[in-house]
């Protein structure tokens, strides 16, 4: 047998294609009688609607928590998961929260000193020392 | 081109409930249900496709929480209460004529339900089907020379449960502990392995290729296109009707997650190509599967690429390749480089480096045939763009002859 | 030799007997009674008389002195103990056997572990078998069903004003209302008749629709609570025969209140004089009156505290009415009448807490961990 085929899988480059959001879950947990979730009360009923609409790919479910402060809770397609408390926030603090679980990628936050990184091979080649005008030693 | 009707092939497909509408489609259900209840009026020689299709559970409309534990799979309309599914749907970017019933039952593995008209069997065949054909044309237009078993690799890489399995995490479906009436539709459902089970039997037995219980004889490569299956793995024969229920006592068995994962994204495709049409298909096709990166040059495994290299040559009626020092240094240090490059007359095929001569002529042989098999031919159609609507009129692709044969 | 208190009580284990746990000195020392620590001054002593008796002797100048031999009582309780048990120890150590043969327990007493057999105690009739009697039915004092509406209750409330007004008026007990549950129709026609004067006092608050109203509800309102203190002597015997039909009457305002429990105040739907909410209740048994006929009249309870706080006629009615005012609502009702969230198929609302259990139902694990736990019998 002359040649054989490796057997790999294909890699997702997510947002070459299409694109899917992390982001797959959001936990709404409030309390009804509690002082610290007045905000996130008032977040519910007036900003929750207009945040499901702009992200249905994100299944959003609300329930409460009586007795303890308010959570938001994301879980992500990797598996992990990220929750926030709200305690005391405005309805406005509690939006940008909220964007940031939609936003990050569930991963654990890390510092990145590469900024960019890439699958694909360099355009310009790798340097050899053997080619081009080699000097005789 | 003449285009099918699609709405019509759809209705077939359908489970009765999960109907979109219309009259068509109305007068199909009846058609259907006629034929699915085991009527003793029910024709002759229809007794096949009868005993084929057991008696749909009698569903009373409003499903009590309770009485749900009885059904094998989540009943259809609890697909609309499921956030989950909708959440998926629209993660999937899903066409909007695409119910969520349709989404609901494409989560539904054979093992599950065995019933074909609540279960992803028709539709993951139908999405298989698709996925083979669009990788395949996509491969054989796009690198004409590549040898069979890399083509049978890659096919692998692109639509292999492996691949399509990862994908599933990937968009994050989740799977059931075991299934049921109750559980969330959004869900993927299916019976799971007993623990200890061995998931690696040994060789498959019994399928088209004559003499096939003898492991010892070689399998030519060519054969493998006409019995084995798009991956070059052997595959059952047709199965006898009489043992039907026998493979379905072993399905309910169970089965891995990776194959229910798989049957779910093919029938997804499936279900795509049903109720949207052939071009959402090939374009969800495009965006999931072909968009994933795939080094195609990782896949070739050589043993003895100065021979093929010289067939090859001798095929294509080169001169005979020789290999040259290009440069060198260090032939006596402990650590040596040379450079060996290919030459067929004046055209050098490949060159490569090594810590020995004969390695070096080793990577320069390879080079020189990922150069030949690697070709890739710019702005290529494939055969499915024809079915575009006015598409240009169709140029024969190049197809080269492929692998040299030692 | 007298002997010393301390050894005294080194011996208290053996004096006790062998039940006696062991007690370490310090906290004898602590337990010690008072009495003792006052006749530290004895340990001294030499012999058995005492400093009281010494000083009696010297005084006297005989060694007989007359007078009682001990006039403060002898001696202190303890010793008086400790000179007995050593008494009876010097007598019972030749003979121990009798304390063992003490007879406490009955040789053939048998402790019962069921009910069989046992005497009946308390009611030595079967008493659940019994019929019931007049004493074992029960009814309440308000109304069974609360009044919600508003009509109703300012119906209630001019009704108690009207009453309690007329009572003020005839100079009765104001709580001998309260045995008429409910009056028959025509009388409490007469009643949402009246009329009250707003800012008035209870007794000149009430209008009269007409004399023969006037005339009619004061002799109703006279049989209420028993006869009146002093009728006019000339009338008692013709009035005689009068009141004997008039009890009968009585008799019967109760019957229908049982067997009608039709619409509350005869279909009235509201007070035709908002004059009564004007009334002050500053006068402790008026208030105490009106609140209680009201409260039967409406089977709202007023709590102690609020009964302080009311003072006129308008915060009873205010407060029952406030009492009304529906909780708070929900967020999972808030949000579920959202009409922006009702289209949206991705959100789901919860109105309770989701637990483990919750999301096992919807995997599909909770009928496997129900089956593992039946099979085990702990279920």
């Amino acid at each position: 047998m002359p040649i054989q085929g490796v057997r790999t899988v294909t890699t997702a480059r997510n947002g070459v294609g299409a694109f899917i959001l992390q982001c797959k879950q959001l936990d709404f947990h409030y309390c009804d009688w509690a002082g610290s979730s007045r905000g996130m009360v008032s977040y519910l009923k007036h900003q929750l609607p207009a945040f499901a609409k702009a992200n249905p790919q994100i299944e959003i479910r609300v329930s409460p928590r009586p007795n303890k402060h308010p959570v938001i809770r994301g879980l992500f397609i990797n598996g992990r998961e990220k929750v926030i408390c709200v305690r005391n926030l405005e309805p406005g603090a509690i939006i940008k929260k909220v964007n940031l679980l939609k936003e990050a990628s569930g991963e654990k936050l890390k510092r990145t000193t590469k900024p960019v990184t890439s699958i694909n091979e360099s355009v310009r080649g790798i340097w050899s020392p053997y080619h081009g005008g080699i000097k005789s030693v | 081109m003449k285009r099918l009707q699609l709405q019509r092939w759809s209705g077939s497909v359908l489970s009765a409930q999960a109907r979109t509408g219309g009259r068509l489609q109305q007068r199909l259900y009846y058609a259907i249900r006629h034929q699915s209840t085991a009527s003793p009026a029910a024709p002759a020689g229809n007794d096949q496709l009868v005993k084929k299709q057991p008696q749909a559970p009698s569903i009373s409309s409003p499903h009590s929480q309770k009485s749900r534990y009885r059904l094998p799979s989540p009943p259809v309309e609890a697909a609309r209460e499921s956030a989950k599914l909708a959440a998926l749907h629209a993660r999937l970017y899903l066409p909007s004529r695409l119910p969520l019933e349709t989404l609901a039952r494409s989560l539904v593995h054979p093992s599950a339900d065995p019933n074909p008209n609540f279960n992803n069997e028709s539709l993951a065949t139908l999405g298989h089907d698709l996925l083979t054909y669009y990788a395949s044309e996509h491969l054989i237009c796009s690198y004409p020379r590549l040898p069979l078993t890399v083509i049978f690799a890659a096919m692998y890489a692109y639509v292999g449960p492996k691949t399509l399995a990862a994908m599933a995490r990937e968009w994050g479906v989740e799977s059931v502990a075991a299934p049921g009436g109750e559980v969330d539709p959004g869900y993927l459902q299916f019976q799971r392995l007993a623990p200890g089970t061995d998931v690696n039997p040994e060789t498959i037995t019994g399928t088209e290729r004559p003499h096939d219980d003898e492991p010892t004889w070689r399998k030519s490569v060519t054969s493998r296109v006409v019995y084995d299956n798009e991956y070059g793995d052997p595959v059952k024969g047709p199965v006898d009707p009489s043992e039907l229920a026998e493979r379905d006592a072993q399905t309910s068995q169970g089965v891995t997650v990776e194959e229910a994962n798989a049957s779910f994204v093919s029938a997804v495709m499936g279900s795509i190509y049903l109720h949207a049409g052939r071009p959402a298909a090939k374009r969800f096709f495009e965006q999931h599967f072909l968009s994933r990166h795939l080094n195609i040059s990782d896949l070739f495994n050589f043993s003895q690429p100065a021979r093929d290299l010289a067939r090859l040559c001798a095929r294509e009626n080169f001169e005979a390749p020789v290999a040259r020092i290009v440069s060198e240094t260090g032939r006596k240090s402990r650590s040596p480089v040379f450079v060996v490059g290919i030459y067929s007359g004046q055209d050098k095929l490949g060159e490569g480096a090594g810590a020995s001569l004969l390695e070096a002529h080793f990577r320069a042989a390879v080079a020189a045939l990922k150069g030949w098999y690697l070709y890739n031919p710019l702005d290529v159609r494939v055969p499915s763009s024809m079915e575009e609507e006015g598409a240009a009129p169709w140029k024969p692709v190049h197809v080269d002859l492929g692998e040299v044969i030692v | 030799m007298r002997p010393s208190l301390r050894l005294l009580n080194l011996e208290v284990p053996s004096l006790q007997g062998p039940r006696a746990l062991y007690v370490c000195s310090g906290c004898r020392q602590e337990a010690r009674p008072r009495p003792i620590v006052a006749r530290q001054f004895l340990r001294h002593a030499s012999n058995a008389d005492s400093l009281s008796e010494r000083v009696r002797r010297k005084i006297w100048g005989t060694d007989n002195p007359p007078g009682v031999e001990d006039p403060y009582g002898g001696q202190g309780a303890l010793e008086r103990k400790f000179k007995n048990q050593q008494a009876q120890k010097q007598e019972q150590a030749p003979e121990p056997a009798p304390v063992e043969d003490l007879p406490l327990v009955d040789d053939s007493y048998e402790p019962a572990t069921t009910w069989k057999g046992l005497e009946r105690i308390g009611h030595l009739d079967r008493w659940n078998d019994a019929p019931r009697t007049e004493v074992d039915t029960y009814e309440s004092f308000s109304l069974k069903k609360k009044i919600y509406k508003k009509g109703p209750l300012n119906l209630a409330a001019h009704q108690t004003a009207v009453e309690i007004c007329m009572m003020h008026a005839l100079d009765k007990p104001l709580l001998s209302i309260c045995s008429v549950a409910e009056h028959e129709k025509p009388v409490f026609k007469m009643i949402w008749k009246c009329k009250i004067q707003p800012n008035g006092t209870w007794d000149k608050a009430l209008e009269y629709p007409n004399q023969e109203a006037e005339k009619s509800l004061v002799y109703i309102f006279e049989q209420i609570g028993g006869q009146p203190a002093a009728p006019v002597a000339e009338e008692a015997a013709a009035e005689q025969t009068e009141e004997d039909t008039e009890a009968l009457e009585l008799v019967d305002f109760n019957e229908p209140v049982s067997q009608t429990p039709i619409a509350p105040f005869f279909g009235y739907q509201d007070a035709r004089d908002p004059g009564c909410l004007t009334l002050p209740l500053t006068d402790a048994d008026t208030k105490f009156a009106f609140l209680k006929r009201f409260s039967q009249l409406t089977g709202h309870y007023f709590p102690d505290p609020v009964i302080h706080q009311i003072s006129t006629v308008q915060q009873a009615v205010a407060y029952v009415q406030g009492e009304l005012k529906p909780k708070p609502k929900k967020l999972a009702e808030h949000l579920a009448e959202n009409e922006g969230l009702q289209g949206m198929p991705n959100v789901k609302i919860f109105g309770k807490r989701r637990t483990t259990l919750h999301k096992d139902d919807e995997m599909g694990r909770k009928k496997i961990i129900e089956a593992e736990l039946r099979a085990r019998g702990l279920l």
